[in-house]
C-alpha cells in the first residue's frame, strides 16, 4: 500500500482531501504545517508529497529545500497545491525540484489522478 | 702808472757814461710814461676779451643743459614777458622761442582754467612768485598750446633774484596727461572695485588683508577698519579646516584660482557659501607680492540647490510610499485571492462529490455544513474588506451610546468560550470603570477580534486573560494569551493593513489580515490607541484604550 503525506494547514481542505482520498487504496497522511510533515515524511517515507506553499513554521518551499538536501528524502516526488501560485511562478518551483504543481480550487478527479500517477511511478 | 703803481723800469743803453741833462732826463720820463700807458691799455683789453669769451661758453654751456631738461622751462622778466624759452617747452608749448621772448606768457599759455574759464592774471602764482619771492609749486594746472588744446601740467616757479631783487620768474613744468590719464584709469579701477556687490580684497603673501571694498563690508560685516591688518583666517569659521595656507601656497607659484567654493564666517558668526576667484599680484618685476580675492556669495545658489535637493528627495520619499502602497495592494490582491481560493477549494470540491458520488444522509448534512461555513468565511472576508475601505476613506461614523465596557468583554468572552472549550478564559475586569460613551458593535468587534486571534495561536489550549482597568480618563483593555507569539519585527506592522509575510507571527492577521486594522481604525475612531507585546513561545498581549470623555475626541 502507497503512502502519500500532505501538508497543509487549512481544516477545511483537510477534510475535503480526507474524503476525496477516503475510496483510494492509499495511507494518506495530512500535517498541519512544513515542519509537521517533514517530520512525518522522515518517519513514514512517503511516495508522494503533496504540500501547500503558505503554510506557518516551515512553508511548502523550505519543505522542498530540506528534503531535497536530504539523500534518503530527495527522491520523493512533490506536488505543490496551493491557492497563490501565478503562472509565471511555476518555473520557480521546478527550479526547487518541484515534480508537479495542481492549483486551488481543484477539481476532485485532477486531485485523484495526480495521486494515482505519483504512486504508480515508483522511483 | 696812471695810478702811481710801479710794474718795470725804462732803461737806456749808452756806449759811455754820460752825464743826462735836465732835459734829455725829462725825455725818458715821459717816454716811459708813454710805454707804461700802451702796455696798460692792451691789458685792459685782454681781459675785456676773455671775460666775453668766457659768458659767451657759461650761455652756450647754459643752453645746452636747458634744451636738453626733460621738462620745459622758460623765464620771465618782472612784467611777465618771455625772457628764455628752453626747447622742451618749445615743443610742448608750439611756439618757438623767438615767437615768445617778449610776450607775455600768462596771455598766450596761461589764461585758460582746466574748465576752460578764463583765467585772470592777478589769480596767476606764477606771477605771484614775482611780488612775493616765494616758490610755488602746482600740480592741476592746465597750459594751452599754440593750436588752441591744453594739456595738464604740473610746474614750479621760482623767482630770479639779482643783486637782492626779484628779477622775474624761471618757470620748469611737465606735461602730466599721461599721469593723469594713468590716475584716472586707477581711479575708476578703483571705484569700480570699491562699489563691486561682490566682496574684493587684497592680502599679502602671508595672508594679511590689505584691501578691503564696500562689497566685502557688506558681505562680512567687517568695516574696511576693522579687517585691513588682520589675517584672511578670520573669514574661516572655527571648525572649518583652514585651507588659506595651501591656497597662499598655491599663489605663491603664480597659480590662478577660479572658483574655489569654502564656506566663511561674518563678523556676527554667520556662515557664508562663497564662492572665491584667487588672482596673484606681481611687482613690475614680475614677482608675485600678494593676492587679489573677489569673494562671490553664492549662498542663495547653494541654499537654491539644497531645496531642489530637498524637493527630489521628497519626490524620491512620496514615490517610494507610492511605490510601498502600491506593493501593499499587490501583495493584498495576492493574499485576498489566495483567501478566496482556499475557502472556495472546500466550496467547490465538496460540492462536487455531492453532485457525482453518493453520501448518506448525515456525511450529506456534514459536508453541507462545511460548504456553508467556507461560503460563511468568505462573505466575512468581503465584509472586512468593505468595512475596512469604508473605514479608511472616511465614510463610517461611530453608533455612540452610552455603554459599560465591562458588559461587552464578558458577552463577547462568553460567546468565544463556547466555541472553544479547550481554552480557559479568565476575566479580572475592574468595577470602578464607569460607563462611557461608544459604539458597542464595533467595541465588541474589536474584542472578538482580539479573543479569536488569543484562540487561535494558543493552538494547544491553554489560558487566556481578558483584564480592564481604569486608568486615568481611559478604559485600559489587556488580551493575553500563552500562545506562540509574534516576532518584534513583525509586532510593528501587525495593524497595517493588507500586509502579510510567511511568518509563524503574520499568521495572526489570518484571513484576509484585516482583523487587526479593522480593529486599530476602530479604537482610533473612539480617540483611543490600540498596540501589542509578545514575546516568542511565551505568548502575547494585546491592548487597547478608549476615552471614558469624548469631549476632546481626537478621532473622528
Amino acid at each position: 500500500m502507497a503512502k502519500i503525506i500532505f501538508c497543509e494547514d487549512d481544516p477545511s481542505v483537510q477534510k475535503l482531501i480526507r474524503v476525496a482520498l477516503r475510496s483510494m487504496p492509499h495511507e494518506i497522511y495530512i500535517a498541519g504545517n512544513g515542519a509537521e510533515g517533514l517530520k512525518l515524511i522522515e518517519r513514514e517515507r512517503p511516495n508522494a508529497v503533496f504540500t501547500d506553499i503558505s503554510m506557518p513554521e516551515l512553508d511548502g518551499l523550505q519543505l522542498i529545500d530540506e528534503l531535497k538536501a536530504r539523500s534518503p528524502l530527495k527522491h520523493i516526488p512533490v506536488i505543490v497545491v496551493t491557492a497563490s501560485v501565478q503562472r509565471h511562478q511555476i518555473e520557480e518551483l521546478h527550479r526547487h525540484g518541484v515534480a508537479d504543481y495542481l492549483g486551488k480550487p481543484f477539481n476532485i478527479h485532477d486531485l485523484r489522478a495526480k495521486v494515482e500517477q505519483f504512486v504508480s511511478t515508483d522511483p | 702808472m696812471g695810478d702811481g703803481t710801479f710794474f718795470g723800469t725804462l732803461c737806456a743803453v749808452d756806449p759811455e757814461p754820460r752825464q743826462l741833462t735836465q732835459e734829455q732826463a725829462d725825455l725818458l720820463t715821459i717816454l716811459a710814461r708813454t710805454v707804461a700807458t700802451m702796455i696798460e691799455r692792451d691789458n685792459e683789453l685782454n681781459q675785456r676779451e676773455r671775460a666775453e669769451q668766457q659768458l659767451r661758453h657759461q650761455l652756450d654751456y647754459t643752453t645746452a643743459i636747458t634744451s636738453s631738461l626733460v621738462s620745459g622751462l622758460y623765464a620771465v622778466d618782472r612784467e611777465g614777458c618771455a625772457t628764455f624759452v628752453n626747447s622742451a617747452a618749445e615743443r610742448r608749448l608750439g611756439w618757438t622761442e623767438a615767437e615768445l621772448l617778449g610776450k607775455d606768457m600768462h596771455d598766450i599759455i596761461h589764461y585758460r582754467h582746466t574748465d576752460g574759464t578764463p583765467f585772470p592774471r592777478e589769480d596767476c602764482p606764477l606771477l605771484a612768485v614775482i611780488s612775493s619771492g616765494e616758490e610755488v609749486h602746482v600740480d592741476n594746472d592746465v597750459f594751452t598750446r599754440k593750436d588752441g588744446r591744453t594739456f595738464p601740467v604740473a610746474y614750479t616757479s621760482q623767482p630770479i633774484v639779482i643783486d637782492g631783487q626779484v628779477a622775474g620768474a624761471v618757470v620748469s613744468f611737465r606735461d602730466i596727461t599721461e599721469r593723469r590719464r594713468a590716475e584716472e584709469t586707477q581711479a575708476r579701477l578703483a571705484a569700480i572695485v570699491q562699489s563691486s556687490d561682490d566682496a574684493i580684497l587684497g592680502k599679502t603673501l602671508d595672508g594679511i588683508i590689505t584691501n578691503w571694498n564696500r562689497g566685502a563690508q557688506r558681505l562680512y560685516g567687517y568695516s574696511a577698519e576693522e579687517a585691513v591688518g588682520q589675517y584672511f583666517s578670520l573669514l574661516v569659521p572655527p571648525a572649518h579646516p583652514n585651507e588659506v595656507p595651501v591656497l597662499l601656497e598655491r599663489l605663491r607659484r603664480g597659480e590662478h584660482i577660479n572658483h574655489y567654493e569654502t564656506v566663511h564666517t561674518s563678523k556676527d558668526g554667520r556662515l557664508l557659501d562663497v564662492a572665491l576667484t584667487l588672482s596673484p599680484l606681481k611687482d613690475s618685476q614680475g614677482r608675485v607680492i600678494g593676492c587679489s580675492t573677489i569673494v562671490h556669495d553664492i549662498s542663495q545658489r547653494k541654499q537654491a540647490e539644497g531645496e531642489l535637493a530637498q524637493a527630489f528627495a521628497a519626490q524620491r520619499a512620496a514615490n517610494e510610499e507610492l511605490e510601498r502602497i502600491n506593493k501593499i495592494r499587490r501583495d493584498f490582491v495576492s493574499v485576498v485571492s489566495h483567501e478566496f481560493r482556499t475557502a472556495l477549494t472546500g466550496i467547490q470540491g465538496f460540492s462536487q462529490m455531492m453532485r457525482d458520488e453518493d453520501f448518506g444522509i448525515e456525511e450529506m448534512r456534514e459536508i453541507s455544513s462545511d460548504i456553508y461555513e467556507d461560503a460563511a468565511r468568505l462573505n466575512r472576508m468581503i465584509g472586512e474588506m468593505l468595512d475596512l475601505a469604508r473605514m479608511e476613506s472616511g465614510r463610517i461614523t461611530l453608533d455612540l451610546e452610552r455603554v459599560e465596557i465591562n458588559e461587552i468583554l464578558m458577552r463577547v468572552a462568553t460567546q468565544i468560550q463556547t466555541n472553544a472549550p479547550r481554552h480557559e478564559i479568565h476575566l479580572q475586569l475592574d468595577e470602578g470603570i464607569p460607563e462611557l460613551l461608544g459604539d458597542r458593535d464595533k467595541l465588541a468587534q474589536v474584542a472578538t477580534n482580539l479573543l479569536n486571534n488569543a484562540v487561535k495561536y494558543s493552538p494547544n489550549g491553554g489560558r487566556i486573560n481578558v483584564g480592564s482597568r481604569l486608568e486615568g480618563a481611559f478604559a485600559h483593555v489587556r488580551v493575553l494569551d500563552e500562545g506562540v507569539g509574534i516576532r518584534p519585527e513583525a509586532l510593528e506592522k501587525l495593524f497595517e493593513p493588507y500586509t502579510r509575510d510567511e511568518s509563524v507571527a503574520t499568521r495572526y492577521i489570518q484571513g484576509t489580515g484585516l482583523g487587526l486594522a479593522i480593529s486599530r481604525q476602530i479604537i482610533e475612531l473612539h480617540g483611543g490607541d490600540i498596540w501589542a507585546e509578545s514575546e516568542l513561545s511565551i505568548g502575547s498581549t494585546f491592548h487597547f484604550t478608549v476615552p471614558l470623555d469624548r469631549s476632546h475626541p481626537t478621532g473622528q
